[in-house]
This record gives C-alpha cells, structure tokens and sequence, in this order.
C-alpha cells in the first residue's frame, strides 16, 4: 500500500501479546498514528508460561515439532499461521526479537527455526521457541547434568518427581533436593513474597541478604552439576540480577522451572511489555469496554470503564504481597477510533462470554458460531479435543470479523491472537506464533487501510 | 459363645457404614465392601439435611422419628454437623391455603416451628428476596455427607470390620436354598477400571500404554517420561528408592455368614445377582453446585407435588459453595441418571424467585444423584426385605430406602434383625457411642506463616495444607493411592476451580511413596472423576474455568501427549538399544539432536557454565 496515507487513530482492545505486539507493530508502521491499548485482562499474564510457542504438536506428527516454522505447512489451510504464512511468522518472531532479544532487564533467547525443549511443572517436557534467558539452563535439550531444587514451604513444584521423572527419561543425570527458603513467609502461599524478598535482598532473620542465604543452604548439596533449576520465583522486577548473583554465589547456571500458575515469567513478561508500550509512546488505559457505536459498517468509538489494578507484587505493606485486584470506580470514557484491532483474548481472557447455553464475543458481539447443545462443547475426557478450546470469532483471510457468510462486519475491524476461532492453540502449542503472527498483522493492515 | 457370625455388608454409603459400624460394635465380625470411594453413591450427591420434617421424607415417615434422629446425629457426630437453622418458604406466587395445610400437619406432628412474615424471615436470612411472602422456621442442621460416612467407616474400621473399597460384588452364589459365597473383583490400582479411558480422546496416557501387558502400578512397562519415576542411572550417593505398590487387582471369594445388600440405587441390581426380585423405586435428582456463599440457613420452598414424593426447590450452604436443587424424574435403571445442562437453568430458575444472588453465582457443576424408595409406606422409610422370608433363601436381606437423617435408625433396624436371627442379644450402643472424629489428624508436616494460616497449602481454593492431605493419605480405612479419600476427608479439589490448580499438587504428595506411574495414574483419575459433574455446567461461567484447566493442562503441563524418552539423536537409538533395552522399547523417543540446545542462538552474550558434551 505504498503511499497510502496512514490511519492516525488505532484503538487495540485487550493488551495480552497479540494486543502490544499488534500496538508496537503499528506504531512502527505510523509513528504519527495515536494508538491506544485498552488493558482488559491484565491479570491475565499469571497464566501466561512466559515463553513463545510457535508450534509444538501438528496432527500428523506425534511427537513435538523440531522445526517449528518448517512444519507451518502442515497446519490446515485457514490456520493463522498459514494464512499469514511462514515467512511472516519469522518476521513477526524477528520483531518480537528486536524488542527483547537484548533486553536488559528481559532478555529472550532462543532459536527461530528451532524449537527447544523445557521441562513442565509435573516433570514433563514441552517445546517452546523462544524464552526468558532465565529459563536457558533448563533446556532439556541441552545435554549437561542438573540439579532441581524446591521449597519446602510451596508445593507448587515437587522437586523429587520433577527430577526423578526427567532423569528417567534424559541421557543426564537429573538430581534435586528440597530446601527451606531462608524467610518465613508472612502468609501463604509465599511464592511472591519470596521474589519480592530476592528482589529486594532482604535480610533473613540472622542479618544474612536472603540471595546469599538461598546460595549457601543449596551449595552443600551442589554436586558437581553444572546448572542448577529453581521454581519461577527467582525475583518480580530485578530477576536478571538475582539469577546472576547466585550463579556466581553457586558457581552453576541458574534457571527457572515454571510452577503453572502464579507465573512470574508471565509477569515479567507484561511488565516489561507495558514498558514497552509506554516508550513507545502507546497510551494504555486500564479498563474494559462497555459499549461501542458503528456508523455505516464502522465503528466509530467504544466506551470504556476504567479500571485500576493493586496488589500482586507491585504494592505492599509490612513486606506483604497480595494476588491482584481489580476494581473499578465506575468512570466512562469514550475513545474514538479509526480502526479497531479486537485482541481480548478467548474463553479464559473474557474475550468470549459463556452465558446460559451462549457464546458470545464479550466486546464488539461478532460472530462466534458453536455446537447448540452444550454438551457437544467438551469432550469426555478432561484432556480430550474439546470443542470449546476452538470457539472463537470467524474472520477473512486478513482477520477481519465476519459472519458466517464470510461477509465482514466492520470494515475497520481486526481480531488478533486467541480470540480466533477455529483451531485448538492449547494443544498445539502454537499460541504464542499465533499471538505474534496475528498482533503484528493486523498492526500493521489497521494503520495501512485508510486510503 | 465361640462362635461370631460373619457379616458382609455391600454398599459403602452412608448407611452400608453405619450397618457395618452397628453390627461390630455389637461383636460381629465385619466386612463391608465398595465398588468405588467410599460415598461414590447417592450419599456423595446428598445435600446432607438433617431435616426436622418428615414431610420432606417420603410419606409415612414419622416426625417424631426424624426429629430424634437429627438430635441423635448431632451428639454423636458433632464435628461434620452445622447448625444452620432451615427455613420453610412461601413465595409470593405460591399458594397459601397449601402453606396452611404443612403448617397444620407439621401442628398435628407436633413439629416445633416458629411461624415469620416475608420480613422478618429475611431478617435471618438476609440472602432471601423481598417476594418471599412468608416462612416457617424449622431446626434444621446441616451434615457433611462425605465426612458423616468416613466418620462411619473409621469407627466401624476402628472396632475390627473390614472395610475394602474398590470391591465390586460380581456374583452371588445360591445353592440348595441358602446364599452361598460373594464374588467380589477388587482392583484398587488408579489406572483400574474406575479410570477408564475414552478411545477417541487421540491422547495416550500411561494406561494405554500399560494395556499391552504391563502391571498396574508398576511404572509404565517400558514407557519412560512422566509413567516413570525409577532412575536406570546409578545416583550417586542415592539408592534406589522403594516405591509401595498398590494392592494388586484380585478376585476373591467371600464366605460370609450373612450378607446385607445396602446398595441404595443398585439395590435390584444386586440383588438379582443371587436370582432375587426386589422392587425400587428410583427418582434421579439434579443438584448443582454454585460457587459462592449466599446462605446462612436451609432454605426450602413448599411445592406440594401430586407424586408420592415431594418436590423441593432447595438452596444449601456447604462450605464455600452452595447447593442448589432440584429436577427430579423417575428412572428405571440408575446407568439412566445423568444431569443436562438444561436442568441447570431450570434449578436456576426456580431458585432465583427466592435467592436472588443465585442469578449471579458461578455454577460449577451439576450432579445426578439417585433416591431410591420402596414400594410401600413405612415408619422411617425403609423396606428390609429378608430374602428367606421372601425368596425362602436363607442368608441375605436387601434394604431399600432411608436417608441421610434416618441412616443410623435403619442401620440399627438392620442391626437388631441379623443379630436375631444368630441369637445373638447385645444392644444397640449406635446412639451412645460417638462416631470416629471426621476430621482426620494432620501429619506434622504443616507450619503456620506469621498470619496463622497452615502451610504449605496444596488446595488453596479449600485451604487444604500438605499435612491435612498426607494426614487423609495415611488415615485407615482408605485405599491406596487414592485422591478421592483426600477429597472426601478434606474437600480438597472441591473449591471454585474444581481441582484445577491443585490436582497435579495433591497427586505429587503421593510421591515417593508409590512410584511416578501410580502419582500420575492417580492424577488421571482424579481429574477424569472431577470432570463428570462439570460437563452439563459448562453452558455458562465455569467454561471459562474449563478452558482455563484446559489451557494448564495442554500448555504448561502438556498432558494431552504421549510421554516421551530423550535421546542424544534418533541414529544414537540403536546404540541405545543395547545399553538400555527399556528406554528403546518407547516408541516415543525423542531425538535432542534436532533441538535447540541454547548455544547458536542471537542474543547469547555468555559460555554456558559448565559445558561439557556427553
Ligand atoms: C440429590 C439428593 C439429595 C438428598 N438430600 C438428602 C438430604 O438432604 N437429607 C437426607 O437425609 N437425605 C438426602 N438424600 C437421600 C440420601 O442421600 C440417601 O438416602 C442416602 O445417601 C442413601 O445412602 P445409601 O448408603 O443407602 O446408598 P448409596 O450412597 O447410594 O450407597 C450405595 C453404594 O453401593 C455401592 N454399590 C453398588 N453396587 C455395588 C456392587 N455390586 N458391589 C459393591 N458396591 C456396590 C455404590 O457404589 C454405592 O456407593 C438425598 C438424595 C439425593 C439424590
């Protein structure tokens, strides 16, 4: 579109990855444009794993992907990541590099045609694409001998199974240990408290920084272990720093193993990601919306209520951290627009709505077609091929919301990320290709489409 | 006198345990067997009232009988009771010249009541609405149903008897005239047929892969990865550990001096296994189960129903969920219970009119229970049908009916009847002695933070500690590896996410006392038996709780594929295949080679520590 003249006002709803990358994306496109993200969910990030998953698991392959870009071909035809097809996928993953790959306080690493192994909460394994460096000495691809270490005060990760389970299936040796975290914690369960605490180097009780405390009750049970593996826990906001301050106090690599939820690197990942937007010059506005107004097959402004977010970490008292909260004071703005981007995420963001028997797309009401008998929705088997993990708005081809006529139903609107419809992202491990693919797309197709 | 007359009790609800309880407090030796967990009948889906009106009971049902019962109950199983108080209602658009006529009933039963207007029964119940136009107040109590029956169980367990759950009756033999011996299947192991799989899920577990011949329990015959947690590598400085095996799966027969079918529902089914016809009547009921925590009192409304039984809309507190009901239908077979998502609605509907703030509640699951009746009006509702008056067979009586509030009274009924016949003349002590303390004893596991609160927590939508989980893991009567006798002492698993969160945390308290293959086995079928429920509530709020689950599940903890073996590359395999003849037999190896190894990667600044190539 080569001299078109740029949209100048981009409202993104949702600010999850597909909602910043798509915001940073356009405003890299239109450094003029307004662009604005409405932060529906972002509490949400507790259940983000933190890593990007291009595409772990096709249909025709049992086992996970080596080289995920390369099997993007063996997705069905209307997969996001094959409409937009694999050459943008790298783009989109080169662009999500240039923003973290150097990062100081977030680095990311990882290989884009590769993918790597990492090892779940229950002692699995699970591919991903690119990670938090944190989580680089935990590659089971690598193969060195480690060590797993765990709290006895949490029960999020079960050091001894974890190790147990992946030494019996590695060509190393995987040992672990469990250790007291050198603080009592003040309520439970501690798993931010005690980042909080590394982040800040408290003193334990004997006058000792907890980080130096934490390297000496795991040394004497260091073998000769090259890496050594921790719950994600290792600090909120100054993680890079903990981490390297017991690597050389431990003399190992250190790394996180992920916990589920709470995910602290999800966390991180949304804090550094706002930073992002907010140096970006992208405007975030807590809130989520109420209400929106279309004008001739457009939609001209949506209403938001704006909310404000406490606790998790990021406000506390007498050392105390809690889970977040959200609440709102009720306050209305407007915002006008001249293009939209819906990035609300699906069912478990609030994107979609289930409500008596009904699903429905919970901001601009597009179309989400399902199963009428909300029996068919799930399957059987907790862990079966759900239906319900595929519900999700229709669009064209350039991700715009259509009917089931495949009419589109504003011309200025795009969805991006998992509120598409159509595919199980969950199982294929492809949510975080998806997210990027779809946030850097339509990013850029929203500030483009005004001629 | 010598000689002790063996009782074998089937059904391990709340009133198999009772009988098995009475009988062994009274010196008989006992064996009570469970097909399931214990209270995996009626008794788990029960709202647990302990009500002070037969007129909620079948008809027949003596006041006075219920009323003692529930004072009973109370001062012999103190710990699992609430005294919540209960409210009859009347809502605006209900008739009150039927409201009149419980009254006088309940007047002609000399029930004790207190008659309130719409305000000031909302004054006790703030949760009601302004429409409901006027209320009895009843002394009503609320038990828990699951800890009721492992009371039972650990009381009756702790006088002697026998109580084997996962033992299903399969056969009953009769021979010239008299019952003979009990075919009972037992198969304790989690991947056991309580934990069947869905062929068409594309997923393999553990247990498909032990399906071509490997044992139960043991880690999954050559399929390393999460099925397995025993090292072939020698640790340094670590033996191997010794793992405790669930009890084998057997078939056994059991020679029992007498037998008591207490099966609730399947009372025909069981019968009919030694040739015997005995009539049921069976009502399925829908009760959902709403997170959140409206209610203070038992509230019911008055819906006099044409049918025998009579209709209720309920609304219960347990915990921090509240219980809703119901629809209700007669079925001829329990397999036909099963609840839809429609009936969610409909309960919905029915109860808003009296608790509003149930419109907004999140509805976590819907559950079918089976009532089971018998044919005949009764003083407490129960039919026992000696078999060798009937059936001229001598050695086995079926019960049919009673409930939660009249158990310990059928169970002493039971009681009196078998000891009679083998003359045997001890009395009844049911009444007397309290039962087992439902609230096992944590293991010394737990700290408490500066707050107060126990931890570490495992279930935290319930607050279950680690040492309340190992405590219910560790408590007799229970069966091995067995997350359902944690949820059912604990609740844990019970909560708003409905295991979500914490099953792969419970499971992992198993370990290292049973292997990497059974804590996995056991997680599957925890979560499979938590998922039940939920599918007909999945139309609304909870789905996003489903997904969310789904999300975990699939994502973070990959559990919807194959476990998988690593190897250096797929060529190292053959090489492999000579060192570890184990590890090859997977076919889902792993090749490392084709992985990133997090050394050629952008963004690398510094050496790995410790590199070394293997
Ligand atoms: C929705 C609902 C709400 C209720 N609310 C109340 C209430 O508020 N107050 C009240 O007093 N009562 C209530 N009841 C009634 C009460 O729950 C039941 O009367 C009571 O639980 C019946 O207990 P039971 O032991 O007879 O039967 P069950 O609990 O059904 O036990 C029978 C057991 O036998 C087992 N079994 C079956 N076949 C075999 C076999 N072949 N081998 C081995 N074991 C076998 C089953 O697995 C089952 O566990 C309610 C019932 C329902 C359905």
């Amino acid at each position: 579109m080569g001299g078109a003249a740029n949209m100048t006002r981009l409202v993104v709803v949702g600010a999850g990855i597909e909602g910043c990358i798509a915001a940073l994306r356009a405003k890299e496109i239109a450094p003029e444009a307004s662009v604005q993200v409405i932060s529906t969910a972002p509490e949400r990030y507790e259940y983000e794993t933190g890593t990007i998953d291009v595409l772990g698991y096709t249909a025709e392959k049992e086992g996970p992907v080596g080289l995920p870009l390369f099997e993007i071909r063996k997705l069905p035809e209307d997969h996001p990541c094959r409409l937009t097809g694999r050459h943008t996928v790298r783009q989109a993953l080169g662009f999500f590099g240039d923003l973290l790959d150097e990062d100081e306080t977030l680095p990311y690493v990882g290989s884009d045609s590769r993918n790597a192994l990492v090892a779940t909460p229950d002692g699995g394994v699970r591919p991903t694409s690119r990670y938090p460096a944190g989580m680089r000495g935990g590659l089971l691809s690598s193969r060195r001998d480690m060590r797993i270490v765990g709290f006895e005060q949490m029960t999020y990760l079960d050091a001894e199974l974890v190790g147990d389970r992946l030494d019996a299936i590695t060509p190393y040796d995987v040992t672990s240990t469990t250790v007291e975290f050198p603080l009592d914690p003040t309520a439970s369960p501690p798993l931010r408290e005690f980042a909080v605490a590394l982040d800040e180097n408290r003193e334990t009780p004997d006058g000792t920084p907890v980080r130096e405390a934490l390297a000496e009750t795991v040394r004497p049970v260091l073998d000769i272990e090259p890496r050594v593996g921790f719950p994600a826990m290792l600090g909120l906001t100054e993680h890079e720093e903990v981490r390297a301050d017991l690597e050389s106090l431990l003399q190992a690599e250190v790394f996180e193993l992920s916990v589920g939820e709470p995910s602290l690197p999800g966390i991180r990942l949304r804090n550094r990601l706002f930073e992002l937007l907010e140096d970006g010059g992208i405007e975030r506005i807590d809130g989520s919306v109420v209400d929106f107004e279309t004008d001739s097959g457009t939609i001209q402004t949506i209403a938001v209520e704006k909310t404000s977010r406490e606790g998790g970490g990021t406000s506390r008292e007498d050392g105390r951290t809690s889970p977040e909260e959200v609440t709102s004071d009720g306050s209305r703005t407007r915002i006008e627009g001249e293009a939209f981007i819906l990035a609300a995420g699906g069912l478990a963001a609030g994107g979609l709505t289930a409500r008596r028997g009904e699903i429905t797309e919970s901001v601009f009401d597009c179309h989400v077609s399902h199963p009428e008998n909300p029996l068919e929705w799930s399957h059987p088997d907790p862990l079966g091929e759900h239906q319900f993990a595929r519900f999700g708005v229709e669009t064209t081809a350039d991700f715009q919301p259509c009917g089931p006529d495949g009419e589109v139903l504003y011309d200025n609107l795009y969805a991006a990320g998992t509120v598409l419809g159509g595919y199980d992202f969950a199982r294929e491990h492809s949510r975080g290709g998806v997210c990027l693919v779809t946030g850097y797309e339509t990013g850029k197709d929203a500030v483009q489409s005004g001629e | 006198m010598g000689y002790t007359p063996h009782v074998l009790v089937i059904g391990g609800g709340v009133l198999g345990t009772g009988i098995a309880r009475d009988l062994v407090i009274r010196g008989l030796d006992v064996t009570l067997v469970e097909r399931g967990a214990l209270t995996a009948g009626t008794t788990g889906q029960s709202y647990g009232i302990l009500s002070s009106v037969a007129q909620f009971e079948p008809l027949g049902v003596d006041t006075k009988l219920v009323m003692r019962e529930r004072t009973t109950l109370q001062e012999i199983a103190d710990h699992c009771i609430e005294n919540t108080g209960g409210l009859l209602v009347r809502h605006s658009d209900d008739s009150a010249e039927q409201f009149e006529q419980l009254q006088s009933r309940l007047d002609a039963a000399e029930v004790e009541y207190e008659h309130l207007d719409g305000e000031h029964a909302q004054d006790i119940e703030p949760a009601l609405s302004s429409s409901v136009a006027e209320a009895l107040r009843v002394p009503d109590v609320v038990v828990d149903p699951l800890r009721l029956t492992v009371a039972n169980a650990r009381s009756a367990h702790s006088y002697g008897a026998r109580i084997r759950t996962h033992t299903e009756v399969t056969e009953i033999a009769v021979e010239d005239g008299t019952v003979g011996s009990v075919t009972v299947e037992h198969d304790p192991s989690p991947a056991g047929p309580r934990n069947r799989r869905h062929s068409d899920s594309g997923r393999q577990s553990s247990d498909s892969v032990r399906s071509d011949g490997g044992t139960p329990g043991r880690s999954s015959s050559g399929g390393p990865g999460r099925g397995s947690g025993q090292s072939n590598k020698s640790v340094p400085g670590a033996g191997k550990p010794q793992f405790r095996q669930p009890e084998q799966p057997s078939v056994e027969e059991i020679d029992a001096d007498y037998i008591i079918n207490a099966t609730g529902p399947w009372a025909r089914e069981v019968a009919a296994l030694a040739g015997f016809e005995v009539d049921v009547t069976l009502v399925a009921e829908t009760v959902l189960t709403a997170y959140g925590n409206p209610l203070e009192t038992v509230v019911r409304r008055w819906m006099p129903d044409k049918e025998h039984l009579t209709a209720s809309t309920t609304a219960v507190s347990r915990g921090e969920t509240v219980l809703l009901g119901s629809t209700r239908r007669e079925i001829s077979t329990p397999e036909e219970a099963s609840a839809f998502p429609d009936e969610v609605e409909r309960i919905r509907n029915v109860v808003t009119p009296l608790v509003p703030a149930v419109e907004e509640t999140r509805i976590l699951r819907a559950d079918c229970g089976v009532r089971s009746y018998p044919d005949v009006e009764t003083e407490d509702g129960c039919l026992l049908v000696d078999h060798g008056e009937v059936d001229a067979c001598w050695g086995m009586t079926t019960v049919i009916g009673g409930s939660l509030t009249t158990h310990r009274h059928v169970a002493e009924r039971v009681a009196d009847d078998v000891c009679a016949k083998f003359g045997i003349r001890r009395e009844c002590q049911t009444d007397e002695i309290p039962t087992h303390d439902s609230e096992v004893p944590h293991q010394d596991s737990d700290r408490q933070s500066q707050s107060g609160d126990e931890y570490p927590v495992v279930c935290e939508c319930q607050s279950v500690s680690r040492g309340a989980v190992r405590g219910a893991l560790a408590d007799e009567p229970s069966t091995d590896a067995d997350l359902d006798e944690v949820r059912i002492r604990t609740s844990a698993g019970m909560g708003h996410c409905q295991g979500g969160r914490c099953a792969h945390r419970l499971a992992a308290e198993l370990y290292p006392d049973y292997d990497a293959a059974t804590t996995n086995d056991a997680l599957d079928a925890f979560v499979e038996g938590r998922w039940e429920g939920q599918r007909p509530a999945l139309g609304g709020e909870h789905l996003r709780q489903a997904m969310q689950t789904y999300v975990v599940s699939a994502v973070t903890m990959n559990r919807t594929t194959p476990d998988v073996s690593l190897v250096p590359s797929k060529t190292d395999e053959v090489r492999e295949a000579v060192d570890d003849e184990e590890r090859t037999t997977s076919k889902n190896t792993v090749g490392l080679a084709g992985f990133d190894d997090g050394q050629q990667q952008r963004g690398r600044d510094s050496p790995p520590w410790g590199e070394r190539p293997i």
